[in-house]
């Protein structure tokens, strides 16, 4: 679900940008007005966490891949305004970092992953959750919510892509950017969603919101200890199954090199073109591209990132948070 | 107003003048600072914190070494992935402590290659700056994570000579004794000059040999008050707790990067 860079024109990447700012400016203001000091750092866990699962790929029909988010998992446990914030930290350090996702299609990615997914999936949670009274039906919202947000940010992500090709065009009529037209792009995003993924990120949900219910309430209700440690412990988890995702070979769809696309099948045939705006576009080189490292095993690079990914949220989260400035409350609690 | 003398009979408002040069605010600052350092006790008994100190020495050193020899990408980054799983452990104050000293570092280090990378030799430069920077993350987590009392005590695990241990002992001791000391004749100065004061630096002859005469008498009557207590000059160190989990795991984690050095490493 990552768009890389070149498969949005520069107008539809700002766009997006611009679309997204105001989210990014609520959530902030919200979380810096409402979250404790002390429950800041779990933003950085947030992240961690949405990080790992994103590298989690599973295979899906057509030889491609796609992966869960957490969008809607981050949003029960931190609310969705934090889980914006932490979604959108999880993207940014993945696309300058690790080359998964574009710079200049950041704010499109944002979009689909850190804003329609935590904020829809978290009121369809709620609305389910305020309507039953059991366990079971709460965590029966919580997969119906997830599944449908992610099913949503992959539908925008394939109006995005299937817009390309009606608005920007080369002398020729050829398409500059995606070459995939609306009627390709939409069931090219939605079948994987809708079988694998969507499963995928509902069985996620509900699974960790259970652990983490069960083994530090505090995170989840107000007034019960927050406890870190088993959060901890399934970072360190993820971390261990992260080379699981090296299981299912390919890129997944939209998510192509220029070496790539001329060669993809489409219809029975290959494209046998690279996009002009693809070919001579903006380029930019991660340090740890694909979360590899030059030379060493797929699996050993995979680990090496998966830890310095999730270390990196952690550590940026704690530092953020000894910023904020205590309430009144925290502050004679600590010095009592 | 017979018998006062006229120039009571004024009112006078005198205004001194500012001075120049803040060379004792700024001398105490950076001593309080200092002495704030060194009084602080880190190390509340959180995870990474209760390491065994001799455990987390080596394995800083053998981090330190393995980063020194390294000459490829490969293991600086496994090397950057294993300290900053570290880093994420420890409490906000002390990682925001160590990343200020890594940046100054940092900086310092960037600012010495800069000719290099100005004429056009920087090739290499940007992997010997990650090699000094990994090192001294490396060397930071261990001493903010761990006291100083501790240092001392797996410097004798590890059979240091007693004589090096006891004068860098004494050493940050006194640091903090004597730095009490300035500090307050720093204040006994400022109280005692008024405005614009043209021959304050000659006061530092005066506050330099005070502190040495203070200081020589302090080592006198240590001597004397070690001689009562019967030390000898060995520090013996009691054997606080048996090995556990935590130093388990850092073993596991130096075998793990030793095999990849010998791997990759070496090459990559």
């Amino acid at each position: 679900m990552h768009i890389p860079d070149n498969y949005l024109s520069p107008a539809t990447c700002a766009v997006m940008a611009v679309a997204v700012i105001p989210a990014w400016v609520v959530s902030v203001r919200k979380v810096s007005k409402d979250l404790p000091k002390e429950k800041v750092p779990l933003l950085g866990i947030g992240a961690a966490f949405s990080f790992l699962i994103m590298m989690l790929n599973v295979p899906v029909p057509g030889g491609t891949t796609a992966h869960a988010v957490g969008g809607t998992l981050l949003a029960v446990l931190l609310g969705p305004y934090a889980a914006c914030l932490s979604i959108s930290t999880a993207l940014l350090i993945q696309a300058l970092v690790f080359g998964d996702g574009g710079i200049l299609s950041f704010g499109a990615n944002c979009f689909n992953m850190a804003f329609v997914i935590p904020f829809l999936g978290y009121f369809i949670y709620k609305f389910v959750k305020d309507r039953v009274t059991t366990k079971r039906g709460e965590y029966i919202g919580l997969a119906i919510a997830s599944y449908i947000g992610i099913n949503f940010a992959a539908l925008c992500d394939a109006i995005e892509f299937g817009l390309q090709p009606l608005i920007a065009k080369d002398a020729a009529g050829l398409p500059l950017y995606c070459p995939y037209p609306l009627s390709v792009s939409i069931p090219a995003m939605l079948i994987p969603h809708l079988t694998l993924a969507g499963i995928a990120e509902a069985a996620f949900t509900v699974a960790i919101v259970a652990f983490v219910t069960k083994t530090s309430p505090g995170t989840v209700y107000v007034g019960s200890p927050v406890k870190t440690k088993p959060l901890y412990a399934l970072i360190v988890a993820l971390v261990v199954a992260s080379p699981l995702g090296l299981l299912a070979a390919g890129s997944a769809w939209g998510e192509w090199g220029p070496d790539e696309i001329k060669d993809v099948v489409n219809g029975g045939k290959p494209l046998g073109f690279v996009p002009a705006g693809m070919e001579s576009g903006f380029h930019f080189s991660a340090p740890m591209q694909d979360y590899g490292l030059k030379g060493v095993p797929d699996i050993v690079g995979y680990i090496i990132s998966a830890i310095l990914g999730a270390a990196i949220f952690i550590i940026v989260y704690k530092l953020l948070g000894l910023l904020k400035k205590d309430k009144g409350g925290s502050a004679i609690k600590a010095k009592a | 107003m017979e018998g006062i003398p006229a120039w009571l009979g004024f009112r006078e408002n005198y205004e001194p003048r500012a001075d120049r040069g803040h060379y004792l605010e700024k001398n105490v600052l950076s001593i309080l600072r200092t002495l704030a350092a060194l009084r602080e006790r880190p190390g509340c008994g959180k995870d990474i914190e209760l390491l065994r100190p001799e455990v987390a020495f080596i394995s800083t050193f053998l981090l330190i070494l393995l980063v020194s020899l390294s000459r490829g990408w490969f293991f600086l980054e496994t090397a950057a992935a294993f300290e900053f799983g570290c880093l994420c452990l420890l409490r906000g104050e002390l990682i925001a402590r160590i990343v200020k000293k890594v940046l100054v570092a940092g900086i310092f280090t960037v600012a010495i290659f800069a000719p290099a990378i100005l004429i056009g030799r920087g090739g290499g430069v940007l992997i010997l700056c990650s090699k000094v920077l990994l090192a001294v993350l490396a060397m930071a987590i261990f001493s903010a994570a761990t006291p100083w009392p501790s240092i001392a005590a797996a410097m004798s695990v590890l059979h240091i000579p007693s004589i090096f241990i006891m004068t860098l002992d004494m050493t940050i001791k006194y640091i903090s004794l004597l730095g009490g000391l300035v500090l307050d004749m720093l204040y006994a100065l400022k109280l005692r000059s008024v405005g614009r004061d043209e021959r304050k630096m000659s006061s530092l002859g005066g506050l330099a040999g005070t502190l040495f005469l203070k200081s020589k008498d302090a080592a006198e009557t240590q001597y004397q008050a070690m001689e009562c207590r019967c030390f000898s000059g060995s520090y013996i160190t009691k054997p606080r707790s048996r090995y556990g989990w935590r130093e388990a795991i850092l073993v596991g984690a130096d075998l793990v990067m030793l095999v990849s050095f010998v791997a990759f490493g070496i090459t990559r």
